[in-house]
C-alpha cells in the first residue's frame, strides 16, 4: 500500500476489484474484499448462552515445537472454535486432545477425570469423538459399506462372545445414519460412492453411535459442497443442543464465528484471544492472527 | 403391504443395475473371482484326466488334498496377516524350527501332548516376536519377518544339528496316517484350520478390525481401535498356523527337520495373490487364497503324473502367478 497506486483485488481466481485508489481505500475494505465474502449458506442461529456442565478440560496443554499452554474449557451443548492459520498447531491441538498424538505437557480431563496422554482408544472410551481433517485417508474405510464404516468404534457393542450380530448392527447403523439424512440411505453402499457432504456425515454418524459427549471437528466443511455445509451446520448445532460439547476447528473463519459460541484465536502454537463467537468480526481475527508478521515488520 | 409385494420388493435390493454392468462387475466381487478360480481349477482336472490315467484316481486326488493340507494351514495364518496390511515371509522356516523343537529327545521324552503344545508354542512365539518388532519397534513387517526366517532356519539347524530326528512317538505318526471315511485326518485338521480361519475373518470383531486395519491404518487408529495390539495377535495367529502346519509335517515325515518348509512362504504368497487378496491389505477372501493352493497343487500333481521337470513346473507356476495379478487389475480397472 505504500508502493503501489492502484490496487487490484484477487479472489479465488476472480477479480472482485479493480483500480482502488492505493491511498483513499481503507485496508479494512481491501481486506473485505479479499477475504469476507458474503455468507451464502445458512448458519443456524446460536441458542441461549451454554450453562450446562463442564465436559471437557484442558489445562497448559503443549507439544514440543507445535503448540504449547493451551487451556480451555467445553460445556456441555457449547461449540468452542479454534481459529487461525494453517500451521497455527489448530490441527494437532485438536490430535493431541484427542490422544493421537502424545503431549508434552499438560492435561486433558473430560468429566472431571483425567484423559491417559496419547491413546485414542482411552479417549474414545471417555466419550471423545473425532472427524479428522483429511475424511478419506483418517477417517473412511472408502471401498467399505457405510455401517462398517459407521460401527467401526463400537463394534463391540454389536458382538457376543466377539461374533458380531450384524442385524443389530445394521439396525442401530440404519437409525443414526437415518437421523442425519444420509444419502443415498442404504447402508450397504460403499463409502466411496457418497458425495463429500454425504461422506462427512458418516463420520459424525460414526460418533452419534457411540453417544459421544466430546466432538472434535476439524474442517468439518472441506470439500463439502454449499448445499450440504447448511445441513452439516445444523447438525453440528442440534447435537450441541443434545448436549455434546464441540470444539471445532476450521479454516473458513466466517464459519468459526457463525458457528462457534466461544472462539480462541490461535498464532504460532498459542491462545492469543478468546471471545464470544457473536463479538469477533473477521477482520479482527484475521488482524489478531497476522499481529506476528506486523510485529516483524515493525 | 401384502406379502407377495413383500417379497417381490425384497429380491430387488436399491435399483436394479443394468444387465451389462453387473457382468462386468462380477468380476470385480469376490464371488465372481472364486467362480473363476473354480474354473481354472475345472481346466486343470480337464488337462489332468486328459493326460494322465491315474489322475482322476481317489489315490491321486488324496495326494492332492494332502499336500495340500500343510501349505494350506499356512495360507490361512498369511492371508490374515496380508488382510491386515501385513507380510509374513518367516512362515516356511517357522513350521521347520517348531517340528524341530517338537521333536528334540528331551521334548519327545515328554509324550505327544508336549509336543504338540511344544510346536504350537514355539509356532506362535515366533509370531510373538515378529509381531511385537513390527508393531511397536516400527520396523517394516518385510524386514522383520525375513529376519525371523533367516533365523528360524539357522535357530532350527543349531538345535537339530542338521539331522533329520526321527519321531518314535507312534501317537504322532497316527495323525497323518489314520484315515476317517478314507480321508486322511491331515485333510480334516486342513477343513477345520480353514472353517475356524473363515469365521473368525467374517462374523467376528476381530476379523472385522482385521479388514480395517489393513484397508486404512490411519483410520482404524483414529476410530480408537488398538491398532498395534491388534498387529501383534495377527502376527501369533500366523505363528500359531505354523505349529499346527509343523504338528501336520512331522507326523507326515515322522521326523523333525530344518529343511521342511523350504519355500513354503513364497507358495503360500503366491497362493493369497492368486485368490484375489490385496497386497497392500484391506480385502481379499480366504476361500480365494484356499482355491489359489489347489490351483497351485494340483499343477504340481499334473507335471508329476507327466514326468516333467520341476524347472519347467516353477516356470508355470511364475507365469500363472502374473496372470492372475494381471487379469485381477484389469478387472479392477473396467469397474468403477
Amino acid at each position: 500500500m505504500k508502493i503501489g497506486d492502484r490496487v487490484t483485488v484477487l479472489k479465488d481466481g476472480r477479480t472482485v476489484a479493480r483500480n482502488l485508489p492505493a491511498r483513499g481505500t481503507p485496508t479494512a475494505e481491501v481486506i473485505r474484499l479479499m477475504t469476507g465474502r458474503a455468507v451464502e449458506y445458512a448458519l443456524p442461529p446460536r441458542g441461549p448462552e451454554p450453562t450446562g456442565d463442564v465436559v471437557l478440560e484442558v489445562a497448559g496443554l503443549g507439544r514440543r515445537g507445535e503448540f504449547a499452554d493451551v487451556s480451555f474449557t467445553v460445556r456441555a451443548g457449547e461449540i468452542v472454535g479454534l481459529a487461525g492459520l494453517v500451521g497455527s498447531g489448530r490441527s494437532e491441538i485438536l490430535e493431541t486432545v484427542y490422544g493421537a498424538r502424545r503431549a508434552s505437557v499438560g492435561t486433558v480431563r473430560v468429566r472431571g477425570r483425567a484423559l491417559r496422554s496419547g491413546s485414542v482408544p482411552a479417549a474414545v472410551r471417555a466419550g471423545l469423538g473425532l472427524c479428522p481433517e483429511e475424511r478419506k485417508s483418517q477417517a473412511l474405510l472408502l471401498a467399505e459399506p457405510v455401517y462398517r464404516n459407521v460401527s467401526l468404534p463400537v463394534l463391540g457393542r454389536f458382538a457376543r462372545a466377539g461374533f458380531v450380530r450384524q442385524d443389530a448392527e445394521r439396525a442401530s447403523v440404519r437409525a443414526a445414519t437415518a437421523q442425519l439424512d444420509v444419502r443415498p440411505a442404504d447402508p450397504a453402499r460403499a463409502v466411496r460412492t457418497l458425495s463429500g457432504g454425504n461422506q462427512q456425515k458418516v463420520v459424525l454418524a460414526r460418533w452419534l453411535l457411540t453417544g459421544c459427549s466430546v466432538l472434535l471437528l476439524d474442517e468439518p466443511t472441506r470439500g463439502v459442497d454449499v448445499g450440504a455445509r447448511g445441513e452439516i451446520y445444523a447438525l453440528v448445532r442440534g447435537l450441541a443442543e443434545q448436549g455434546v460439547a464441540v470444539v471445532l476447528v476450521s479454516s473458513d473463519v466466517p464459519e468459526v464465528l457463525g458457528l462457534a459460541d466461544r472462539v480462541l484465536v490461535l498464532r504460532d502454537g498459542r491462545v492469543v484471544h478468546e471471545a464470544p463467537g457473536g463479538e469477533l468480526d473477521e477482520a479482527r481475527v484475521l488482524d489478531l492472527v497476522m499481529e506476528g508478521s506486523r510485529d516483524e515488520r515493525a | 403391504m401384502s406379502v407377495r409385494d413383500a417379497i417381490v420388493s425384497r429380491a430387488v435390493p436399491g435399483e436394479p443395475a443394468p444387465r451389462k454392468a453387473r457382468l462386468a462387475g462380477l468380476l470385480d466381487t469376490s464371488v465372481g473371482r472364486n467362480l473363476g478360480l473354480v474354473g481354472v481349477l475345472a481346466v486343470l482336472c480337464v488337462i489332468g484326466v486328459a493326460t494322465a490315467d491315474t489322475f482322476a484316481t481317489p489315490a491321486n486326488l488324496l495326494i492332492i488334498m494332502t499336500s495340500a493340507s500343510i501349505i494350506g494351514v499356512l495360507t490361512v495364518g498369511v492371508t490374515m496377516v496380508i488382510i491386515g496390511g501385513g507380510i509374513d515371509l518367516s512362515v516356511g522356516k517357522v513350521m521347520a524350527l517348531a517340528s524341530v523343537w517338537s521333536t528334540t529327545v528331551a521334548t519327545q521324552s515328554y509324550g505327544p501332548v508336549v509336543m504338540i503344545f511344544c510346536a504350537l508354542a514355539v509356532g506362535a512365539g515366533a509370531g510373538l516376536v515378529n509381531g511385537l518388532l513390527i508393531a511397536y519397534g516400527r520396523i517394516v513387517p518385510f524386514i522383520v519377518t525375513l529376519a525371523m526366517l533367516i533365523s528360524a532356519q539357522g535357530l532350527a539347524e543349531q538345535i537339530s544339528g542338521k539331522r533329520s530326528q526321527i519321531v518314535t512317538d507312534p501317537t504322532i505318526a497316527a495323525i497323518a496316517s489314520t484315515r476317517l471315511l478314507g480321508i486322511p485326518l491331515l485333510v480334516y485338521l486342513f477343513a477345520l484350520v480353514v472353517a475356524v480361519g473363515w469365521v473368525v475373518l467374517n462374523r467376528t470383531t476381530f476379523g472385522r478390525r482385521t479388514f480395517a486395519i489393513g484397508g486404512n491404518p490411519e483410520a482404524a487408529r483414529l476410530a480408537g481401535l488398538d491398532v498395534r495390539r491388534h498387529t501383534v495377535l495377527l502376527y501369533v495367529v500366523s505363528g500359531l498356523c505354523c505349529g499346527i502346519a509343523a504338528i501336520m509335517i512331522t507326523s507326515l515325515t515322522t521326523t523333525g527337520s530344518s529343511t521342511h518348509g523350504t519355500l513354503y512362504e513364497l507358495d503360500a504368497i503366491a497362493a493369497v495373490i492368486i485368490g484375489g487378496t490385496l497386497l497392500s491389505g484391506g480385502r481379499g477372501t480366504l476361500i480365494g487364497s484356499i482355491l489359489g493352493v489347489l490351483v497351485f497343487t494340483t499343477i504340481t500333481n499334473l507335471f508329476v503324473l507327466n514326468n516333467l521337470a520341476t524347472e519347467v513346473q516353477n516356470i508355470a507356476k511364475g507365469a500363472i502367478i502374473v496372470a492372475a495379478v494381471l487379469f485381477q487389475s484389469r478387472a479392477q480397472r473396467n469397474s468403477p
